[in-house]
């Protein structure tokens, strides 16, 4: 079975929300949510289309969900600066 | 329609399988060329809840146990019948095999700790060619604090990634089995001394060594 310790620093710094979230009692769920952002987690669906009871078209979507880095590691997982590090590569790009 | 529910790709295996699937479905081992797809048949795909979440965790951690080598699918990944999974697997048989070589018995310790004072965010603002923008991304990520502690454990590891999403960075190391007790010593030891706080957790199955799949 899976065993968690923590080691502690005497100088602990402010908290954080990223040190409730490593302080809370329920570590074995941020376990189970990074492992399910690691691989990521599939959606499927079914769409039929019909028209007078005739099946006319049958749609079937997978949805991926996944951290964003994991897909596009070279990616910032910060919208604003991943378009600013875009723009900045379409300008070299042009110079 | 019932459908065929994708948990895990492991190395060709002998005997049954006792671990049952989210949904409590029994669960089968399909060959399709080397490779054994574990799989259970249900009539809907489970939804990402908390629960199934855990009992899928669980569930992998069970038969990672009992497999050598294992790679875990993602949750929901689904096949409508026997052809659509065999193509699944079939076209990327090379790549899914070493993959399976590389985690053979070796098993994931995560790591992770706080970082949000270890390195300040450079202004991506002047970032102006690809080459300084790649530059600046690697010293983003890089997380000096765990020098000491990858250092510690080196002889064990076999596998390493890293990552920082807010203020928390984590470390994957893939690891021998049989090392788990020692690497998680030496690691708190290392984190002892240089009055670093951080989580060890582990052994999982490989979900951070599973990209291929």
């Amino acid at each position: 079975m899976p065993r968690r310790t923590r080691t502690r620093n005497r100088e602990l710094e402010t908290e954080t929300v990223a040190a409730r979230i490593l302080d809370s009692k329920d570590t074995s769920l941020l376990d189970v949510v990074d492992h399910a952002l690691n691989k990521g987690v599939v959606l499927t669906g079914e769409v039929t289309l019909a028209l007078a009871q005739v099946d006319l078209v049958y749609v079937r979507l997978a949805l991926l969900l996944a951290a964003a880095d994991r897909v596009l590691p070279n990616e910032d997982s910060n919208y604003l600066e991943r378009r600013r590090a875009r723009r900045a590569l379409r300008r070299a790009r042009r110079a | 329609m019932p459908e065929i529910c994708v948990y895990a790709l492991a190395s060709r295996r002998a005997g049954r399988i006792t671990v049952r699937g989210v949904a409590g479905e029994p669960l089968h081992a399909i060959h399709v060329g080397r490779i054994d797809a574990i799989v259970g048949r249900v009539r809907a795909i489970p939804q990402p809840t908390d629960q199934n979440l855990r009992r899928f965790d669980r569930m992998m951690s069970a038969l990672w146990r009992r497999t050598p080598a294992l790679l875990p699918a993602r949750f929901g990944t689904a096949a409508q019948d026997m052809a659509e999974l065999d193509a699944m697997i079939r076209g990327r048989e090379d790549s899914l095999r070493r993959s399976l070589d590389a985690v053979r018995n070796r098993a994931q310790m995560t790591v992770r700790l706080i970082a949000h004072q270890e390195v300040p965010r450079p202004a991506r603002a002047h970032t102006q060619t690809g080459t300084e923008y790649m530059r600046s991304r690697q010293r983003e990520q890089a997380v000096p604090a765990f020098d000491p502690l990858r250092a510690s454990v080196r002889r064990w590891v076999r596998g390493e990634r890293m990552e920082k999403r807010a203020d928390v960075a984590s470390i994957y190391h893939l690891i021998p089995r049989g090392s788990v007790e020692r690497y998680r010593a030496a690691i708190e030891r290392a984190a002892h001394e240089g009055g670093v706080r951080l989580i060890v957790s582990g052994p999982w199955p490989p979900y951070a060594f599973a990209d291929t799949w």
